[in-house]
């Protein structure tokens, strides 16, 4: 596959171009190519450290590369002015671990926030799409309530309707699962997949929970040391012989992944002490 | 090598301190020259104006009681020390001209100022590293919600502004509070005490009791919000800012304060 920028398909929402990221001397993400197909549901694995959030980051305009490009429909983002890029950030919802709700807002006023701030719709109106978001997750009857009067799975389903609430055409999921009970993962997963198939949204999701990835993912893409090691569909990721692949989808304790912890070091240590 | 490693650590030490110092001037800079702009803005990009008076009500209403209990006693406690003192020299009458001066130009602003750090400062620092910890700053970013715009602006604005309303309120206090006190030990009447008072006082006292009240207040405001949107390491970073906050705010008001002491003195103002 090309991925020369002006190449860019209209199936291709987001391209990732040689997109280098460093924070003072450490780089974190080196040259990494990545296309996000429109409609896809795109789930990045990787252990921690492995660079996943950042490139969430960068994807979703949070912060820009040290080298490289992202093109989102074709254009750059690092060559946005800050209009520009306020204007693709409405475009996208990133729901974060956390979710992230204001704590100081109920859900309703969470959700019709970024509706106050950046559409002309009257009051009425934008309470009737607070209601409409609030039901799409499952908690309409819940609008009312403080971040702090609600479960954590009802919390990531309240930041994924404030995501929703400008009708993105991409969002971006950080760790879903973490911190959930297993049902309430699997409510979540659904959610992301209902919101996948009935609007169409793109979905581009990190995590390190195997099961729910293989749930979720029309493809996979594996991260290790700020790079892609491996990519798939979930039936090419399981069937993989790259070893790295191997131990991190079965979570075997044998593996390059833990050879690369190196002894010596350890020992040098305790002999200091 | 080791000899010159105070030197390095100075070095550093005054870099940082630079650094610091230019990071919370370029935010206070940032949102002060915004602010005029945003009333005009269109939606998105507009002054949150139920904001501003949310956070004007938490700094400034919330704040009167305990900065007038504070300042009449600052009155009352300078009335009671001076007292004997003038009163040996037969001077007492000055006491009015000395509590009315000393309020208007000094300590309603300084007081009023110090108690707010404690009071707003240090809430307004927790509030944001709060949010910081809990990604909602990010999260007003990825709704492209400018973080100074919706944030800072109203924080910045409110703190200033309160200040200076809260200084007219500490003068006024701490002239009542000598008032009463030097009634009760030196028999002054009411009545006398305020002429004395209101001839003994300049509007330049007044107002650069004011205009001091109002860099107060940019100083807190400014560096709450910093040190709260720059907080990282959850809880312990949440708590740290809070603390630094208020040492810092109070140094820099009493630096500051220095400075303009020295420079209306030079001006004979």
């Amino acid at each position: 596959m090309s991925h020369d920028p002006s190449s860019m398909s209209d199936d291709v929402i987001i391209r990732c171009l040689d997109v280098t990221k460093q924070f003072g001397a450490q780089t974190v993400l080196n040259e990494l190519t990545l296309d996000v197909k429109r409609g896809e549901r795109l789930v990045i694995l990787g252990g921690s450290g492995a660079g996943k959030s950042t490139l969430l980051n960068l994807m979703s305009a949070q912060t820009l590369p040290t080298s490289g490009q992202i093109l989102v429909n074709g254009t750059d983002i690092c060559a946005m002015s800050v209009n520009e890029l306020d204007k693709h950030r409405t475009t996208t919802g990133v729901l974060f671990q956390s979710g992230a709700l204001f704590q100081s807002m109920s859900l309703a006023e969470n959700i019709s926030l970024p509706l106050r701030e950046h559409t002309d719709l009257d009051t009425d109106t934008i309470d009737l799409v607070v209601k409409m978001k609030l039901e799409l997750v499952g908690l309409r009857e819940h609008a009312h309530k403080k971040p702090s009067q609600i479960s954590g799975g009802m919390k990531k389903r309240a930041g994924l309707a404030r995501a929703l609430a400008l009708d993105p055409q991409v969002i971006f999921y950080d760790e879903p699962s973490a911190g959930l009970d297993p049902v309430s993962v699997t409510e979540v997963d659904h959610l992301m997949i209902g919101l996948n198939e009935t609007l169409g949204v793109t979905t581009v999701v990190i995590t390190h929970e195997m099961v729910s990835a293989f749930r979720i993912a029309h493809r996979l893409v594996l991260m290790d040391q700020g790079k892609f090691v491996a990519d798939g569909t979930p039936e090419e990721m399981k069937n993989s012989d790259e070893p790295l692949v191997r131990q991190f989808i079965n979570g075997l304790l044998e593996g390059p992944l833990t050879d690369r912890r190196d002894s010596t070091q350890y020992l040098q240590d305790l002999l200091r002490t | 090598m080791s000899a010159l490693r105070p030197v390095a650590a100075l070095g550093r030490s005054a870099l940082h301190a630079v650094g610091f110092v230019g990071s919370v001037g370029i935010l206070v800079e940032q949102a002060l020259v915004k602010a005029p702009t945003l009333v005009f803005k269109a939606r998105g990009r507009r002054l949150a104006w139920s904001n501003l008076w949310f956070q004007m009500h938490r700094v400034g209403v919330r704040s009167i009681g305990v900065v007038a209990l504070v300042t009449f006693a600052v009155g009352a406690i300078l009335s009671l020390q001076m007292g004997p003192i003038l009163q040996q020299y037969g001077a007492e009458a000055t006491m009015p001209a000395i509590i009315g001066i000393a309020m208007l130009r000094e300590l309603g602003p300084l007081i009023g100022a110090i108690v707010l750090t404690g009071f707003a400062g240090a809430s307004i620092a927790a509030e944001l590293g709060t949010m910081a910890v809990g990604e909602e700053i990010s999260a007003l970013k990825s709704h492209a919600i400018n973080p100074i715009r919706f944030l800072v602006v109203p924080r910045l604005l409110a703190t200033i502004v309160m200040t200076v309303c809260l200084a007219i309120l500490s003068d006024w206090m701490g002239i009542i509070g000598g008032m009463v006190t030097t009634e009760a030990t030196l028999g002054t009447p009411y009545g006398i005490y305020l002429t004395d008072t209101f001839n003994a006082v300049k509007p330049v006292d007044f107002i650069s009791g004011l205009i001091k009240a109002a860099v107060f207040g940019g100083l807190i405001g400014g560096l709450a919000c910093y040190l709260g949107i720059n907080v990282r390491g959850g809880a312990e970073g949440v708590g740290n800012a809070t603390t630094m906050t208020v040492v810092i705010s109070i140094v820099a008001i009493v630096v500051v304060d220095l400075l303009f002491t020295y420079v209306f003195w030079v001006f004979g103002w």
